[in-house]
């Protein structure tokens, strides 16, 4: 049983005040805010990288703001190496890596370097990790910038399906794609504005 | 412990264009070899001692010269690599996976380390090959001499990657290594007088060379060069976790 995703006291001088949030298991938020690092910071501690531990239990996965993988090359091999690094076996990497880009209708794209690649589509292949791992709690800064709008909207089924197994914590300047579809929470920004 | 970063930094150092300098080191060995032999105006930088026998000079010729180039290109490629990488966006961001912080500087420096062994280590190989070994000659010491100053450049390679971009980091291991070469001393006497205590701010890389040339090989000169190594990997290592721990994704692009 997934057990969710708590955190407290994240503060950044961009925003008011000290963030805190609790997401049940298996629920979908989208946290969002001005621009600014604050999304970027957030994202760092979660991860346990940052000055301060902010998340009480088992930390979650987190995809930080792309770019995620490196240009020069291939992006299936660099998912391979990271479902490894998360805990899966170099033939089960494989197999399972493979699987999903073929489902998603990317085989012939995935071998390419990422260099090469239409811009967004190495953003939407990182969303394999947590696809194919399903941790208890997943954590995604800004998953969408420079997808195409079906890109983008295969993403968000994406991103919402992964709620059968984890609870899903999304940071993102523009939650328009996620109204109605998920738990939206605002940060003020410092001064006042939304 | 995961490999992540070993088998990322492994990919891209074993890439046709991280290796391709390594193509360099026949003709770079041919040519410091012929020049140490022929140009007077070499014995500046090495001056060299009298062999002790003409059949280990040679020899030892040959393994100390080819130490130095695949030091020298190690050198060149550590500091094109390490920048470009501790410094990218998609490398800080995989600092975010259960593969160990720490990991991502030693595993990644160590890569460097074993390719650049293993170029050297085939060069040796090459070398004992052509030329026989004779009776008595301190293989075991030139050789540990010659890991000596590959470890050292790699160490120095990663630690000056992690403080500068790559023009600075090839300024700053240029210039500490060419310093360490130059202020070997230039007598037999001096040469023979144990390393003190200020020596030991500066790589012995010219002293250990130019003893180990001559078939007198330098314990103590290694024994120093490896400290140093051990130094800027720990230094490099404490400085590489104060970053991500600090700094956060302000190396993002």
């Amino acid at each position: 049983m997934a057990e969710g995703l708590r955190f407290q006291g994240f503060s950044d001088p961009s925003i008011e005040g000290a963030v805190s949030l609790s997401l049940a298991p298996n629920e979908l938020v989208v946290l969002t805010g001005p621009s600014g690092s604050w999304m970027s910071r957030l994202a760092w501690d979660l991860a346990g990288l940052g000055r301060s531990r902010i998340v009480s239990g088992p930390g979650p996965m987190v995809l930080t703001r792309p770019p995620f993988l490196d240009p020069s090359r291939s992006a299936l091999r660099q998912i391979e190496n990271r479902l490894m690094a998360s805990g899966l076996s170099r033939r089960r990497a494989a197999s399972e890596a493979v699987r999903w880009c073929g489902e998603e209708g990317l085989s012939g794209l995935s071998h390419r370097s990422v260099g090469s690649l239409p811009e967004g589509l190495p953003a939407f292949i990182t969303l394999a990790l947590p696809a194919l791992m399903a941790p208890a709690a997943i954590v995604v800064e800004d998953p969408l910038p420079g997808m195409s709008a079906g890109l983008a909207e295969r993403a968000v089924e994406i991103l919402i399906g992964l709620t059968g197994t984890s609870s899903v914590l999304i940071l993102a300047s523009d939650p328009v794609r996620f109204e109605g579809r998920a738990r939206i929470e605002a940060v003020r920004a410092r001064g006042g504005v939304a | 412990m995961s490999s992540f970063y070993f088998r990322e930094a492994f990919e891209r150092l074993s890439s046709p264009s991280r290796l391709a300098p390594y193509l360099l080191v026949p003709p770079l060995l041919a040519l410091t070899v012929t020049m140490q032999n022929t140009v007077p105006a070499m014995s500046w930088l090495l001056p060299l001692l009298a062999p002790q026998n003409p059949v280990w000079g040679r020899l030892g010729l040959a393994l100390w010269n080819a130490s130095l180039v695949a030091a020298l290109l190690s050198g060149i490629i550590g500091t094109g690599f390490f920048p470009s990488t501790f410094g990218s966006g998609w490398f800080r961001s995989c600092l975010a996976l259960p593969a160990g912080r720490s990991a991502a500087y030693w595993q990644t420096a160590l890569v460097h380390l074993l390719i650049s062994a293993c170029v050297l280590a085939l060069t040796w190989a090459a070398i004992i090959t052509a030329l026989h070994v004779p009776p008595g000659f301190p293989l075991v010491a030139t050789l540990a001499g010659g890991l000596a100053l590959l470890l050292w450049t790699a160490c120095f390679s990663a630690f000056a990657g992690l403080l500068a971009p790559s023009w600075g980091a090839g300024m700053l291991q240029a210039g500490l290594a060419f310093a360490g070469l130059v202020a070997a001393p230039a007598s037999a006497v001096a040469l023979a007088q144990p390393l003190s205590i200020g020596d030991l701010a500066m790589p012995p890389l010219g002293r250990m060379v130019i003893r180990g040339m001559a078939g007198w090989p330098d314990w103590v000169a290694a024994a120093v060069l490896f400290g140093q190594a051990l130094f800027f990997a720990v230094a490099g290592l404490l400085i590489f976790r104060l970053s991500v721990r600090l700094a956060g994704r302000r190396y993002s692009p």
